[in-house]
Parts: C-alpha cells; structure tokens; sequence
C-alpha cells in the first residue's frame, strides 16, 4: 500500500512540476485577473517601456507616414486615405480602428500620446485565442482569457500579422488578394516562402524588423513607398541559369513571373459598387459563397485564382488625396503605380486593380467620406445625404481644407492598384517564355509602350535600361 | 483500506487527472485548425476511408473524452505519430467548435 501511495503521490507531483517546466518568462511576473487590455499593457510596460514608445512611432500605432507624392509632400495613411471599399476611417472609428495596434479609438478624441492604450497582444500572442471585438474600437473581445494570453507572449507568426492583414475590408482576403486566411499555414503551391513543410518563413523574415519599425509599405497607404523590401534582398539580381531569363531582370520584377495567379485558396473581392446599395432587393450570392448584393454595400464581384494585371512600376505611386478634385465622368485612380517604358528604373509589375463606384460631391467634385457605421450612418438610415453630411464633418482633413458637404451627391468610378508581392509560386509553376512572347496574351505590350511583342520585332522601342 | 488512505488515493488522483478533465485548455486552436486538416482530412475527408469527421461531429465533452480516454483507439499509431502540443491543438479547435460550442463548424 506504501509503495503504491508514494507511486501515486510522486505521480501527482510530477504533474505539477511538469505544467510549471512549461513556463514563459512571463509566466510568473504577469499576474491578472485582467478585466481590459490596458491593464495588461500597464504591466508589460513595467519592463517594455521603450518598446511601447518604439511602437508609438510606428505606423501600427500612428496610422499615418509623413511621404512623398509627385508635387507634394504628404501625411497620409488608413487615417486619412480614401479607399474604394469602406471609403474612410473617419466618422467610422469603432469598426475600422479594430485593426489598429491599440485600445480605445472610437472617435477624433483618441489619445496618441497615452501608451497603456499600445496593444502588445494582438502581434504577441502565442495562444491563438486573442480575438479583437469587430466592431469595439479595437478593444478585446470579453471572453478571452487575458492573463492566459499575457502569460504565454512570443514572437509573432503569421497568425498574428494575418488577423488583420488577413482580414482587411471586413473579411478573408477581400482586399489583397495575395493575403488570405490560407497564408496562415500555406502549402507548397500557395507560397514557396511560408510553406510550413518547407521553408516556414513568418511575415518577419522578409518583413525585417527594428525598434518594432517594420519594414514594407502597401501602395494604397503608402504609395510613397520609403521602406519597400523585396525579393534582392535575399536573391541575387541575375538569379538564373539561363542568361536569357537573367536578361529580363532589369525591365521585369520577379513578382511578375513567379506569382503568375493570385488569390489561389480563398476568393478575393475585384469590384465594389456602392451605387446600388440600399435596395429592397434580393441578397445574392456567387458559386463561391460570397455576397454579390447587399442591401448595406452594393454590388460584389469576387474571383479566384486570378491573373494579375500588370504595369510599369519605379517604387514609386501617386495617389488621389482627401479634398483633391475628380472628374466624374472619368476613372479615378485612387492608387496608382508610377513609371513607363522611359523610366530606367521601371519594372513591369504585376498588381490587383480594385474596381469601385462611389460617392462623390457632385456640386464640388470630390470624394466624399460618408459616414456608413454607427448612429446616423448610412448602414442605419440608408440616407446618403445624412451619411455624407456626418461623415464630412467629422474627417478631419476636410475640414482642415474648408470643405464641407454640399447637399448634391452622384456615384463615380474609381481604381485601386494593389501590389502583388505574396504567393510566390513553386518554380515550375512560373511563367514561360510563350505566357507573355509569340501567342502569349499575359502582356497588353500596346498598353506597356511597345509597339508590339518586343521578342518578335527587335528593332521597336525598347525598355530604357542602362 | 482506511480512510486516511482511500482520501490519499483521491486526492492523488484528482491532482493527476485534474488538469486533464479540463482538457482542451492550453491548446492554440489556429494551430490546430491546420493540423487537423493536415493531419485529420487525409483521412476523415468526404469519402475517404475514415468516414467524413467534423469538428460538429461531437459535442464538446464529447471531443475531450476521445482525447483523453480513446485516443484514437482504432488507429492508435496515428496519435502516437503528432506530439504532445499538437494533439492539444487539434483538441482546442475540435473542442472550441464541436457541435455544442458557440461557434459550430463543419469543416477546417
């Protein structure tokens, strides 16, 4: 009986000590019970004080970047770009600050300066339980366990940096197209890099990181484009066997053999006309699941395992700012990538381009940023005109250039291009010599400034490189 | 037996399974959403040879038992194939989406 309890009890004990082997570091220092997320903050930056201050210079938590467009120096950002899918942040805060590296932005009266609003968890958590709330100004959802979460911090994977990247314009993949849910644990086929049976890079591999500055820019936020990374950072720029293919480096990007389709696993969103919206009408969907009418949003168009467009790019876009005049009767580029067959430092790019229809002042010609979330907005009152009016008096930057609401509104067509950087393709998987030359239709060579296919007629205007 | 001793057995027992009848804790679900595809699907996809298994296929206690109890009794080689960690993940994402949790599923 002796031996059997000490058996017993030696058991019980090597439970213990095995569940108190597995701790984190923080473990034992974090101590909860948690009710809110700033309370965890207040006790990370007890040790991570600087951290906390690094992440306030970021444009995680600033949401803006002081950059160069052509003619003009810029601040811009998700806190003040116009978009072709929800339009604008302003007047909108609780929903969309839901992705913002913080707690608490529900309206212009959010405090940049007080870092217990940083939200350390959203990229440190290792549990895989961190939910933000959708619609909570990025506050935590109350179910989740914050003293579990704060105990067991790490380095980011890609689950942290996709449950918003992931999910931008209010679900899987709708605005990227090259980030979806399946980026998360992508196979071989879907991206030769994060293949987590091959090479399992994280976001942060390419995306290198100092200071939390994370390196990268979107087009649409930052069509500046300081801290662009890419592909030579790791490769070598003539990375080929074959001299020919090594040839076309200088006027063609990687991206543009090696991600020959992009959304490959989940559909993404191509088109968005608000136009429609507010219809009793059926609410349809497409063979893939996805909504194609709603009464809130309008008209949908999603595709899969889609051929990029493609463009001449120098690193460098423009884009249409808050208050800037529009043609109603033309394509407005909201984002758009500079550089053509002139421009040395030029590559053929391949891009998703977003088609919009949107609301516009028709009295002054420009966007306007309509309130849709909240009181008031137009989710609820299905009243562009109030939607219009709410929306422009709380946009800061309307306001800063003395420009209000008009009364009249019309519908206009917009663009958005998006870079495609991810879902690199296994190599046999790239584009050949006759996708683009000789019957090949991937290239538009009239609309790039050749006169033609410039493999088959030598003596036509080429790419001006050095 | 005397008492002091049945006691003893208990509260042994209870120190070593407790942690256990509260089973899919500590497991990151997101981990495991992949793992059971990877590792569950092969095998327990529409028409495949282990018959289609959803995380709605069980109920919540249901998901914790076959962990803890079962263990994939009719296969056993195929758990003792994935380590500790990564059978609590596929545990966590079964459990957190089993027939009786707040947020169903069909499918990873």
């Amino acid at each position: 009986m002796k031996t059997l309890l000490i058996s017993l009890v030696s058991g019980g004990l090597c439970c213990f000590s095995l569940a108190a082997n597995a701790a984190n570091p923080h473990k034992d220092y974090v101590q909860g019970p948690f009710t809110q997320g700033s309370d965890v903050t207040s006790v990370c930056i007890e040790c991570h004080e600087d951290h906390a201050k690094d992440v306030m210079k970021s444009s995680h938590w600033t949401w803006e970047l002081e950059q160069e467009l052509p003619g003009r120096t810029v601040t811009r950002g998700k806190k003040n770009a116009i978009n072709n899918f929800c339009i604008a942040v302003s007047s909108n805060e609780p929903r969309c600050t839901s992705c913002h590296a913080g707690y608490g932005w529900k309206d212009d009266s959010f405090d940049f300066n007080d870092m217990t609003k940083v939200d350390c968890l959203v990229c440190h958590d290792t549990t895989g339980t961190y939910v933000k709330d959708p619609a909570g100004a990025g506050e935590v959802l109350a179910k989740v366990n914050l003293e579990r979460v704060a105990q067991n911090v790490g380095a980011p994977v890609r689950d942290n940096c996709g449950s918003c990247h992931f999910y931008g314009g209010g679900g899987d993949g709708v605005k990227h197209g090259d980030l979806d849910s399946s980026m998360s644990y992508p196979d071989k086929v879907t991206d030769v890099h994060m293949d987590t049976d091959g090479n399992d890079f994280q976001c942060q591999t390419c995306h290198t990181t100092e200071q939390h500055q994370i390196t990268g820019n979107a087009m649409g936020v930052s069509p500046g484009g300081m801290s662009d990374i890419g592909c030579e950072n790791c490769h070598e720029a003539a990375p080929h066997d074959n001299k020919r293919l090594n040839s076309h480096t200088s006027s063609i990007a990687c991206q543009t053999c090696h991600i020959p389709e992009f959304a490959k696993n989940e559909p993404t969103k191509m088109s968005w006309d608000w136009s429609t919206a507010g219809q009793d009408i059926e609410q349809t969907t497409d063979e893939f699941g996805k909504h194609t009418y709603m009464k809130k949003k309008g008209s949908f168009v999603w595709a899969k395992n889609v051929k990029p467009q493609y463009a001449w790019y120098n690193g460098k876009a423009d884009a249409y700012m808050a208050g800037d005049k529009m043609d109603p009767k033309a394509v407005t580029k909201l984002t758009y990538p500079l550089g053509d067959i002139n421009d040395k430092k030029a590559k053929i790019y391949p891009f998703k381009v977003h088609t919009g229809k949107q609301i516009y002042d028709s009295k002054q010609n420009i966007f306007i940023t309509a309130k849709v979330f909240g009181k008031g907005g137009y989710w609820k009152t299905f009243d562009w005109n109030k939607a219009a009016e709410l929306g422009m008096q709380a946009n800061q930057a309307m306001l800063d250039k003395g420009i209000k609401y008009s009364g009249e509104y019309g519908f206009a067509e917009t663009e958005m291009w998006w870079r495609i950087n991810h879902m690199v393709a296994p190599t046999d998987q790239a584009l050949n010599c006759n996708d683009c030359h000789n019957k090949g239709t991937r290239m538009d060579w009239k609309a790039l400034g050749y006169q033609g296919d410039p493999m088959k007629n030598k003596s036509i205007k080429k790419h001006a490189t050095d | 037996m005397k008492t002091i001793n049945k006691i003893l057995v208990c509260v042994t027992l209870a120190l070593c399974f407790g942690a256990q009848v509260q089973a899919a804790d500590g497991g990151n679900p997101k981990k495991g959403k992949h793992l059971y595809k990877k590792e569950c699907k092969a095998c327990h996809g529409v028409g495949n040879e282990g018959g289609e298994i959803t995380p709605m296929s069980k109920t919540m206690s249901q998901w914790d038992r076959f962990f803890r109890r079962n263990k994939h009794k009719a296969k056993a080689e195929v758990f003792n194939a994935l380590d500790e960690q990564d059978l609590l993940d596929i545990q966590q994402f079964l459990y957190d989406h089993a027939a009786d949790s707040d947020q169903p599923q069909t499918c990873g």
